[in-house]
């Protein structure tokens, strides 16, 4: 058989992977479309090093939140509470420090004990006494909202230590080659490295093991996409003021909890307890262990979240922590979370929290009236889950095989869809009144019309290796 | 055993709640939010002392509603249920439900500094500080700032302008209305950097007097895209949105900021710009605790600099308040005894003085704010100014 052009080849295989795992690109494209738009209708401020590194500083807390929610809607649960109980720790770390003279190592690990308290107690009620987590957790929202004001005695309360400036407003390192940051460039340096080097493990060891479908022609240019991408971030965080520490916190907790979910008996435990709780059940693992772990480990993201917005705001405020659980829902929607449980990234509950803040951001940067952005950002979660849906079941395709089959089948294909269109016309002019004639061209017209679509079905689900190989 | 106690135990609290809950009451109390300084710790603890100085004759009893409009029309049908005559009530929204709840059961309504009105219905009374005047005191400060730091047409100084909830009717349009009032006619000895830039350049000049809905649409449009929610993660996001993109214009800036906690996280933000203005002047209002030590001197507690704030003494407004109560209650006419003020919306309405506290003057703050009680000098939040030598 003729060898198709490799041009042509690679561009087919690219828009084959695109089609195949749409689910999984629709958000960066989404990310892709929200940030250009915003480019333009700004003058290109929007993804300039000031507004930027702005934009990162400013999902924090929503993405620290996601990540646990995550693992929370994995399990089939949700967690209302995560807002006040994040204000309402950060207000104690602020009070104890600032006003009980606390130090801030004491109060750091009251308020991990405590939080460490609160997701124990919320995981048992939701996993042992079977209330459902709604009940649970909204009870916990008006609790913590409570303790929010007890804490604050309704007042605003300056955080001064020099510990909360260094975790909402300073940057790893100041030093600077030229314009740039030093060690913005350097991590970002190694973050590329890390992937270029693990994607190539990855592909000799899948060729070694006879693991079909990563193409080295896909491998490369998934990895070029990346390094543009991460080379983006860098360069412009390095033209800033380089990482922050907030940013430096989100990416540590993303990896933590991307290795937490996909490289440990933990993390398949607890997506195989969100697709179907009674089969994890029944082939030993503890179903309410899990529960129990994933709000606590809730709780702790959320003093990470609270501690990182106090800090961000350099005060303490008894209006603090208001939707923050319904942004990190959302972030976790978008991210293709599903709510049946059992599916779901920690990295994509990521980029879901950078659609919203984005879209927050660049509405305020282009100054839109404040009351549109809730409007688009409900438009886009709904579109988000949506998309989700329609994309499920999508068939994974190989459009270089198609290819060859559309070459292959060309004769038998014209055939069917010439029959196809006979019968049908036939079956048009045919006398109405003559019933049995009918009925005869109804019987061709389906026999053609099964043919016709049996062999575009098989040119539809043609593999490339079998014409490559197979001929 | 143990469960008979806890019987015992839980109807003793429902009985004290029963009867708690029963008491008939000539007085009753809605405000909107625990959750702000302003009502828990203000309005609601000034309200108590009044109306406990009142004595027999005038039992009461206050509800928070939680910022939920469906609570505070509860809220106003128990007062109603226990025998209220007259229901002081700040709303979280409009007060439409409310207002319409009272006025159907013949209770007289005193909207207390937020206007409470339905379609048909309208609060008998409004007490508030004049909202208008209390934008106009922040307008002027800036205006006088920059001409005294020697701004002119020639030699503009930057502005930003940040407006308070657009939807808390009518006040953040009355602040941002009495602001520009003040700022409009000196437009052109500043450079406005905030978004809103094309909006205000197109405002009339409005007064109290010549304020009416066409002024109202101009000045919420100008609102919109500076609108902090008076919250301070929002007028944090506005304040990063303006600097990100900023070519600084003059030595100085001057902001309108729509009250002090987002007025500290503005400046915060104004604060962190990689070179940041040399001087900066800011207003805001409520008197609160971080604005306090800022004026006092203390830039760590006081998250950097305010220039000026407008301090609405909620005692006097609390006071006037509970006159009209009580002036309800003994069935003379509401306003006997108070400053009226142009009726508003229908109801009759009662202003209360405003005083406009500066970074430049520390003895009139500590007058006003420590020497009186209104604040406690105690405060962890004060703990780095010397009182000492304003006693």
């Amino acid at each position: 058989m003729k060898k198709i052009n490799p041009v042509l080849q690679y561009f087919l295989k690219i828009i084959s992977m695109l089609r195949t795992n749409i689910r999984d690109y629709g958000m960066y494209i989404a990310l892709v479309v929200i940030f250009g738009v915003f480019s333009i209708i700004t003058g290109g401020l929007f993804l300039g090093p000031v507004n930027f590194t702005n934009l990162l500083n400013q999902t924090a807390y929503v993405a620290v939140l996601a990540v646990g929610m995550t693992l929370v809607i994995v399990t089939r649960q949700i967690d209302l509470s995560v807002g006040f109980l994040g204000a309402f720790l950060g207000a104690y770390i602020v009070v104890e420090v600032e006003n009980a003279g606390a130090s801030v190592g004491l109060a750091l690990i009251t308020a991990l004990i405590i939080t460490i308290v609160i997701g124990f107690i919320k995981g048992f009620l939701v996993a042992k006494v079977r209330v459902p987590s709604f009940v649970v957790t909204l009870a916990g929202m008006f609790i913590f909202k409570g303790m929010l004001l007890l804490k604050t005695n309704s007042t605003t309360i300056p955080a001064t230590h020099e510990f909360f400036r260094i975790i909402g407003v300073n940057y790893l390192s100041s030093y600077q080659v030229g314009p740039f940051n030093l060690l913005a460039l350097i991590l970002g340096f190694l973050v590329i490295i890390t992937l270029a080097v693990m994607s190539i493990l990855r592909y000799r060891h899948d060729k070694k093991v006879g693991i079909k479908g990563n193409d080295l022609s896909m491998v490369i240019s998934k990895l070029v996409f990346l390094t543009i991408i991460i080379g983006f971030i860098t360069y412009t965080l390095a033209a800033y003021r380089g990482v922050s520490y907030l940013i430096f916190i989100t990416i540590i907790v993303v990896i933590v909890y991307h290795f937490l979910t996909t490289k440990t008996v933990l993390g398949r435990r607890i997506y195989a307890v969100g697709g179907n709780p009674d089969a994890a059940e029944l082939s030993g693992i503890s179903v309410q262990r899990i529960i129990i772990f994933v709000f606590i480990s809730m709780g702790v993201l959320t003093m990470i979240a609270g501690l990182m917005y106090v800090s961000m705001l350099r005060t303490a405020n008894p209006n603090y922590g208001i939707s923050w659980e319904l942004y990190a829902i959302a972030a976790t929607y978008i991210g293709g979370t599903s709510a049946n449980g059992g599916v779901g990234k920690v990295i994509n509950s990521f980029v879901g929290a950078i659609v919203i803040m984005s879209i927050q951001n660049g509405m305020k940067l282009a100054g839109f009236p404040s009351n549109i952005e809730p409007v688009v950002l409900g438009a886009v979660l709904l579109l988000a889950v949506i998309f989700d849906i329609y994309t499920r079941n999508v068939r994974s395709i190989d459009l270089v095989g198609v290819h060859y089959a559309k070459v292959k089948y060309n004769e038998e294909f014209a055939l069917a869809r010439n029959n196809y269109l006979e019968a049908k016309k036939a079956l048009k002019v045919v006398d109405k009144e003559d019933n049995l004639k009918v009925l005869e061209l109804e019987f061709e017209l389906m026999k053609a019309q099964g043919q016709y679509n049996q062999i575009k079905d098989r040119i539809r689900s043609s593999k490339e290796e079998e014409f490559v190989n197979g001929v | 055993m143990k469960k008979l106690i806890v019987l015992g135990v839980t109807l003793m609290m429902a009985l004290i709640l029963v009867a708690c809950t029963d008491k008939q009451i000539k007085i009753g109390v809605v405000l909107p939010d625990a959750a702000e300084e302003r009502w828990a710790r203000q309005d609601g603890e000034f309200l108590k002392k009044e109306l406990d100085a009142l004595g027999a004759g005038y039992e009461y009893d206050i509800l928070f509603s939680g910022a939920d409009e469906s609570k505070e029309l509860q809220n106003v049908e128990a007062l109603i249920t226990r025998g209220a005559k007259a229901i002081i009530i700040t709303t979280h929204g409009s007060g439409a439900a409310a207002v319409d709840a009272a006025k159907a059961a013949g209770v007289k309504v005193i909207a207390h500094d937020r206007m409470s009105k339905s379609d048909t219905n309208v609060a008998d009374f409004y007490t508030t500080f004049n909202s208008w005047n209390v934008g106009k005191e922040m307008g002027k400060h800036l205006v006088e700032m920059a001409e005294a730091n020697g701004a002119t047409a020639e030699n503009k100084v930057d502005l930003a302008i940040f407006a308070g909830r657009t939807a808390d009717w009518p006040n953040a349009t009355y602040f941002f209305g009495g602001a520009m009032e003040a700022i409009q006619p000196k437009l052109a000895i500043f450079n406005i950097i905030t978004s809103n830039k094309t909006q205000v350049e197109a405002l009339a000049h409005y007064t109290e007097a010549t304020f009416n809905d066409a002024a109202r649409v101009a000045l919420q449009a100008a609102m919109a895209p500076v609108d902090t929610d008076w919250n301070p993660g929002t007028a944090t996001n506005l304040a990063q949105a303006v600097t990100a993109g900023l070519t600084k214009g003059s030595d100085d800036v001057y902001v309108l900021a729509p009250n002090d906690d987002t007025s500290a996280a503005i400046r915060i933000v104004f604060g962190d710009m990689d070179n940041p203005y040399e001087r900066y002047y800011t207003t805001g209002q409520d008197a609160s605790n971080v604005t306090l030590a800022s004026l006092m001197g203390d830039p760590v507690k006081g998250n950097g600099t305010q220039t000026m704030t407008v301090f609405k003494d909620t005692s006097k407004l609390s006071k006037d308040s509970v006159k009209i109560a009580k002036n309800i209650v003994d069935g003379v006419d509401g306003l006997t005894g108070l400053t009226s003020g142009p009726s508003i919306d229908g109801a009759a309405t009662a202003y209360t003085t405003i005083d406009v506290l500066l970074a430049s003057d520390k003895q009139k703050t500590y007058d006003l704010i420590f020497k009186t009680g209104y604040k406690d000098k105690n405060e962890a939040t004060f703990s780095n100014i010397d009182f000492s030598q304003y006693e």
